[in-house]
């Protein structure tokens, strides 16, 4: 356990601002406890673009592409052009080519267990896990905020 | 703030913002050089050059510091002691006085204090205030502190800028859900939406910067100025946003990784979700926020604010349609008929009506308030089929850009204005399917044949109709092709489609009509332009949807065109020149009418089947089976007349 305590440690830099000996075992039981009710796991790609929309895909092409990249591939010939043009389908934008691949596990893990009846009891095992980890570490979380060196306290009165 | 089970998520999940735990530990940074979180989408790196240059700057204004204290103090103080000011500068102080006051009461800003108590508390020169202003939004007041003016923006290098999803998130789930089932062979699931929103936002950010929070506002009871500093982020700080953003994306990837499909949009989570889930996804949103934040469970009391929280009082919850980012989205039909539908709240198209009656009434409007208008205008149409509309906003563009120190609301912003006033409260909603339709779509191919005349013709007078004829040829050339009514096509299918009785495909030319052409813009001399081909390839797409509006109505059309420009302006549904604007609004409203999804894509012109009866030159597509028809036109009162007309025509519920 200590063994893995100082792996994690060294692995994860999410509580590298404390010094090891602060880092209670509490922690690393939680963060076991989260990867066991992990459903979509893999690193998401860092977004390069903003939002992808249907319109993008179904709206039109404003750009002379080359040939080659065209639906249609002919350059000459109003015959041949027609002819390839009477196949063609509508574009259309997938929830694949849409989605972010963790928004996508995420949504195949809710169709697949909401199709075999087991969605709600996974989910409130997911919750149970939260609240007891959650509460687990509160304490030190406590303790922590308490030795913070923000300039001020920021509670704030509830509206 | 439940900082180790922030920190455990981040840990459990590999997520990439690893400094997260110790920003709620230790506070965000407000200004200055903000590291790289890893939670947004990298900006252009600065150069070393950048670099230097950025903190020569901002050394520069942190040295100007007590000088621009004095100055605000000076600005703020006359601003509230003048002997008169406009009404809506009155309204303003009054609610900059009113919204502090309340921010005072629920504890998200310090109590008033002197220059003296400032100076004391963060030393000579450390501390940058800023003015406060106030921006009525909606239906309320909100307070935003100029982080640009106290130039404490330009004392601050970010490397990363946030994406925000799109409203349109629910059909994208529901494409996604559709094509699962499918590939599982599992009945389509039932999907609902729901929505969440984070008390107090910004302001439950701790900063480590909070003499750069610092704002100045007039103390009507003493008065004399104080100074308030925010415990969190302030609303004007061009940090604010990345840094606030970092949370949300945080617990919304904490979602997805538990199987809950959750985005969202700064302090607002989107959740779509099965049916069958019966609202434990939205539950889990709340726990996961609940166990990272101060721990309070849903309905229980929350007597203070100590960490982001879930508002319950805004939650919406899940159900077959909910309005989300200012869009109604209806889910309903996605699993039934396969469509998801979205159109702009009430809310919205009332307020950018009210926008318009103001500006009227006041006979006044700036280029600040023609950009608000256009950008509002923007979004709003976006949730409209196609891209109707989209055109009419030349003249807030006009305004915006173009028109210096002008303010009168003239005859183009109203036009624009009735426009919106007959379109707005009646747009099409937006239908989108789930799956690809079992109907092909129609193929439609449109040319324009223009070119000045070599000889001067003699026939002509100084007529203007006339005039154009000796000027210029010019020919129009449609084909429309329907692979369900074609016998030698695979999807010959007559019976699924409207039209078929009339051919698989149809054709027509003809010279633009006079009265049609005569609308086109002058040179400013007066005389023709040189060209005019952009415009009458519009028009040609203009004549075939409406010479053939009941076999394009509610279709899927490829669009095959050879003129960039006119391609160009069709798909941003929008033209820089007035006449042309004119004619692709005309278009879009037409399309919008008859429900048409077409995708716009260029073809060489030596491949343009249109080409052909643009030069009467019949002989191919006879080959093909094709029959000539007559190309029509709408009356040309129409072009001059009120745009929504347009749109009445072929609407099933006009306006």
């Amino acid at each position: 356990m200590a063994l893995a305590l100082v792996a994690l440690l060294a692995l994860a830099p999410a509580l590298d601002f404390l010094p090891s000996a602060k880092v209670p075992r509490a922690y690393l039981e939680a963060v076991a406890a989260l990867q066991s009710i992990e459903v979509c796991e893999g690193k998401v790609p860092r977004p390069t673009s903003s939002a992808r929309h249907v319109f993008d895909t179904e709206g039109g092409d404003k750009l002379v592409k080359p040939v080659h990249l065209r639906r249609v591939k002919v350059a000459a010939g109003y015959g041949l052009h027609f002819d390839a043009a009477k196949q063609l389908g509508f574009p259309f934008a997938s929830g694949e080519q849409l989605l972010a691949p963790d928004m996508l596990c995420a949504t195949e893990h809710a169709v697949l267990k909401a199709a075999d009846g087991s969605l709600e009891a996974h989910r409130s095992k997911v919750i149970k896990i939260l609240r007891t980890h959650g509460e687990q570490l509160r304490p030190y979380s406590l303790s922590l905020n308490a030795s913070s060196c923000r300039p001020m306290s920021s509670r704030y009165r509830a509206g | 703030m439940n900082v180790l089970m922030l920190a455990a998520f981040v840990d459990a999940y590999d997520l990439p913002d690893k400094d997260i735990a110790r920003c709620f530990w230790h506070g965000f940074q407000a200004i200055g050089a903000v590291p790289d979180s890893h939670a947004h989408r990298l900006l252009a790196p600065p150069t070393t050059l950048d670099i230097a240059r950025f903190e020569s700057n901002l050394q520069q204004i942190m040295i100007g510091n007590e000088a621009w204290a004095d100055e605000v103090e000076r600005i703020v103080t006359k601003r509230n002691k003048a002997s008169s000011v406009s009404a809506d500068t009155h309204d303003r102080l009054n609610a900059i006085v009113e919204t502090t006051e309340k921010e005072l009461t629920k504890g998200l800003i310090s109590k008033g204090l002197s220059r003296g108590q400032v100076t004391h508390k963060w030393g000579f020169g450390r501390y940058r205030p800023m003015i406060r202003s106030a921006v009525f939004q909606g239906e309320k007041w909100r307070c935003i502190d100029d982080g640009r003016r106290s130039l404490l923006n330009n004392a601050t290098l970010l490397l990363e800028t946030i994406v925000t999803p799109s409203y349109e998130l629910p059909l994208h789930v529901a494409r996604a859900a559709a094509a699962i089932a499918n590939r599982h062979g599992i009945p389509q699931a039932e999907l609902h939406y729901g929505l969440d929103d984070l008390l107090a936002a910004f302001r439950t950010l701790p900063t480590s910067q909070q003499q750069f929070n610092l704002f100045v506002t007039w103390s009507p009871r003493l008065q004399r100025i104080e100074y308030h500093y925010c415990y969190g982020f302030v609303f004007g700080l061009k940090s604010s946003v990345t840094q606030f953003n970092r949370f949300p994306e945080v617990t919304a990837a904490v979602a997805r990784h538990l199987g809950v499909p959750t985005a969202h949009y700064v302090d607002d989570f989107q959740i779509v979700d099965v049916a069958a889930a019966k609202a434990s996804g939205q539950d889990i949103v709340y726990e996961i926020h609940c166990q990272v934040g101060d721990g309070i469970a849903a309905g229980q009391p929350r007597p203070f604010i100590s960490s982001p929280a879930v508002e319950l009082a805004k939650r919406k919850p899940m159900a077959p349609s909910n309005i989300g980012l200012g869009v109604m989205v209806d889910l309903s039909k996605a699993h039934t008929e396969g469509t998801v539908a979205f159109m702009p709240s009430a809310n919205r198209v009332k307020h950018i009506l009210e926008m318009w009656a103001k500006a009227k009434r006041s006979n006044r409007m700036t280029s600040g308030e023609a950009s608000t208008l256009r950008g509002k205008r923007q979004f709003l149409l976006e949730c409209a089929q196609g891209r109707v509309g989209r055109a009419s906003s030349l003249s807030l563009v006009q305004r915006e850009y173009h028109d210096g120190d002008e303010t009168e609301f003239s005859e183009a912003l109203q036009h624009a204005y009735e426009f919106d006033a007959a379109l707005l409260p009646n747009l099409p909603f937006r239908v989108e399917l789930v799956e690809p339709p079992n109907v092909r779509p129609l193929l439609v191919y449109t040319d324009a044949m223009f070119r000045p005349r070599k000889r001067k013709r003699r026939d002509c007078d100084d007529d203007v109709l006339e005039a154009w004829k000796a000027r210029f040829v010019s020919k129009l050339g449609i084909v429309l092709y329907d692979p369900h009514c074609d016998p030698d096509n695979t999807a010959y299918e007559p019976a699924l489609v409207a039209g078929c009785e009339d051919g698989h495909l149809v054709y027509a030319s003809a010279t633009p009509p006079d009265d049609i052409v005569a609308t086109f813009l002058r040179a400013r001399d007066g005389d023709f332009q040189k060209t005019y081909i952009a415009q009458l390839e519009v028009l040609a797409g203009v004549a075939v949807y409406f010479t053939y509006p009941d076999r394009v109505r509610g279709r899927q059309v490829n669009h095959f065109i050879d003129n960039t420009v006119a391609l160009s302006g069709l798909v941003h549904g929008y033209a820089r020149k007035l006449d042309l604007a004119r004619i692709i609004n005309a278009f879009h409203l037409q399309i919008a009418a008859l429900g048409a999804n077409v995708y716009y894509e260029f073809v060489p012109s030596k491949c343009n089947v249109a080409d052909l009866p643009s030069r009467d030159e019949y002989e191919l597509l006879d080959e093909h089976g094709g029959k000539r028809t007559p190309m029509l036109f709408p009356p040309a009162s129409d072009w001059t007349g009120p745009l929504d007309l347009w749109f009445k025509r072929f609407s099933a519920n006009p306006p």
